[in-house]
């Protein structure tokens, strides 16, 4: 019963406007009061749990982000896939997207695509004839695929809280966000007869002088094309690990923006730091009691008795998987990310293996429930962000997004938990599973 | 009120002050040290050992102060659902305190979790296996962070107590 309450006193506390973190304080207590916990164990527990080599990884991909954002790299990979691909009549939006999921192979966050995506993509988008309302939506289901391109900081979180190889989990959501891409590009494609002004479009380019373009902005941007292949080509070539790789990419990052862009100087990259450390400590305070909370449940067998639970009363694995869908769904909607990942994902871990879901598939489960979340209120901080980005009111974005999440997010999580090859095969490539 | 508010400011300064420079240096430091070790590693075929040593006190320290700037800021993940269902602003004004004060309630409490385990450190006189580090060194972290969200958990409910006021009195 001190799980339900502990769980009830989260969800009541951060209706009325408590922070997360404190929100998890107290859910740490009523766990230690209810549980007649040692008063030591929490702080000694929560301090090794966030004393760990593999966590820095997470500061040091949110500082990449950030530098990359000030630093101007953000701004040239928008232009080069810009000239790629927008120009054709749908091109902007699939422009948008893929330009989400490039900047999600740098930053691993999805509000550090929102900010630099959108502040650069919504007004040009605008003046070719998209509607901004409709652009907010796209910008705020497609910066998700952040939390599903390595390196995501949600999956380093549900690896180290579930204690799985994060450059597994990094790989297991690669398949979802491809198909998240070609499926969000579609459904653009598609909609583009009702949000989209033809009259307002940019004309064609000759071929010849689009090409040019193509290549200009591509030299531009290729430092930045970089980083993904010295990220995962590092990780994946055994070089380094996810959080050497993570060093790597701030190292790399400063020069290029400083020296090359000339876009980054003291000021900026002071900010950039201190914005990036802003964004971490606010994980990491949460991190801190959700891992003594986590344990309190290890310690008093919560996550053994809810398997039972689940077991007795949905016999069928289908039943259950999709109880988990709508479990992590709703738990999205009145909670952000890091909570859910943190806090669910070892409760719910023993009920999937217990019916032969492999840990890494669920971590790609976890990332395609996330992404709904993200997107569906009343929490919806993603959605939120877009919409205060692009300076648009949440009834207006509320009709496409919901389009969005339906027709594009809600049958890619599906399809992942239903179809494990999606998010297996890659994992199974590299030798990370048998 | 006005000599409070001065109070706060000065020390906010203070701490703005103090903790900005020492979360760039940090920043810099563990990037730095950890391509250090890449280099040493796979160039100069020579481990460096210690190095996560240094780089996880530093971590540690980065991680709070991170977490004290979101405190000054006002930066931390809040639900803030309340403010869609109740649109009376002396109600939302009044929850908003309520919400205010069970922060700072809080905030004491994680306080005097971190203050167990930074004592439990100096008593315990543990160190790093390396370089000797005291382990108290990192702790302390947690304590000096949980203090600082103490002074703006109470800035914010004093804000919050004057704005129900004066939503009261209108």
């Amino acid at each position: 019963m001190g799980a339900v309450y502990a769980i009830l006193t989260v969800v009541a506390l951060m209706m009325i406007g408590v922070p997360v973190v404190f929100s998890f304080a107290a859910m740490t207590l009523v766990l230690v009061i209810s549980y007649d916990i040692n008063f030591s164990f929490v702080m000694t527990t929560g301090f090794w749990s966030i004393n760990s080599v593999i966590l820095i990884a997470l500061p040091l991909f949110i500082m990449t982000g950030y530098l990359m954002q000030a630093g101007g790299m953000a701004t040239r990979l928008i232009r080069f896939v810009e000239a790629i691909i927008g120009r054709s009549r749908s091109g902007m939006g699939n422009s948008l997207i893929v330009a989400c999921g490039i900047f999600g192979a740098i930053s691993g966050t999805a509000s550090a695509a929102v900010a630099a995506i959108g502040t650069i993509m919504v007004e040009p988008m605008e003046r070719h004839g998209y509607d901004r309302a409709y652009t907010t939506a796209l910008l705020s289901v497609s910066s998700l695929l952040g939390i599903l391109i390595p390196p995501s900081i949600t999956m380093i979180l549900y690896a180290v809280v579930t204690r799985q190889s994060v450059a597994a989990c990094f790989l297991a959501t690669i398949g979802p966000a491809v198909l998240l891409i070609a499926w969000l590009c579609l459904l653009n494609t598609w909609y583009r007869r009702k949000y989209y002004d033809a009259s307002m479009g940019p004309e064609p380019a000759p071929d010849a002088s689009r090409l040019q373009e193509i290549g200009s902005t591509g030299y531009a941007a290729l430092p930045a094309l970089l980083v993904p292949f010295i990220i995962l080509g590092g990780i994946y070539g055994g070089v380094f690990t996810p959080t050497e790789a993570a060093a790597i990419a701030v190292v790399y990052a400063i020069p290029v923006g400083w020296f090359l862009y000339r876009e980054l100087n003291l000021r900026t990259l002071a900010k950039a730091m201190i914005d990036a450390a802003t964004t971490t400590g606010v994980i990491m305070i949460i991190l801190v009691f959700s891992f003594v909370a986590s344990r309190i449940f290890t310690l008093e067998r919560i996550p053994q008795d809810l398997t039972a639970l689940l077991l007795a009363t949905l016999e069928s694995k289908i039943l259950i998987l999709l109880a988990v869908n709508l479990f992590l769904i709703l738990l999205g909607m009145i909670m952000d990310d890091v909570s859910v990942v943190a806090i669910v994902s070892p409760l719910l871990l023993p009920v999937m293996t217990s019916i032969g879901v492999d840990p890494v598939h669920f971590a790609a489960i976890v990332g395609t429930s996330v992404v709904i979340g993200c997107n569906s209120p009343p929490m919806a901080p993603i959605l939120f962000m877009s919409c205060r980005i692009c300076n648009v009111g949440m009834s207006e974005v509320a009709r496409p997004a919901f389009g969005f999440v339906l027709l594009a997010a809600l049958p890619v999580m599906l399809i992942t938990t239903f179809w494990s090859p999606l998010s297996l095969f890659l994992p199974r490539l590299f030798g990370y599973i048998s | 009120m006005t000599e409070l508010q001065n109070l706060f400011r000065i020390v906010d300064r203070t701490l703005g002050l103090m903790i900005r420079p020492l979360v760039v240096f940090l920043s810099l430091l563990i990037a730095g040290l950890m391509v250090g070790g890449i280099v040493s590693r796979e160039l100069l075929g020579q481990p460096l050992l210690g190095l996560e040593e240094i780089v996880l006190t530093s971590v540690m320290w980065l991680y709070m102060m991170g977490a004290a700037l979101a405190s000054r800021e006002g930066t931390h993940l809040r639900g803030d659902f309340i403010q869609f269902l109740i649109k009376n602003p002396k109600t939302l004004a009044g929850i908003r305190l309520l919400a205010g004060l069970i922060s700072f309630a809080l905030a004491v409490i994680f306080s005097l979790w971190a203050f167990s385990l930074m004592s439990w450190g100096f008593e315990r006189q543990q160190s790093t296996a390396v370089l000797r580090i005291p382990l108290y060194v990192a702790q302390s972290s947690m304590f000096v962070c949980s203090v600082i969200i103490i002074f703006y958990c109470f800035r914010d409910v004093i804000q919050d107590a004057s704005h129900l006021r004066s939503e009261l009195s209108a």
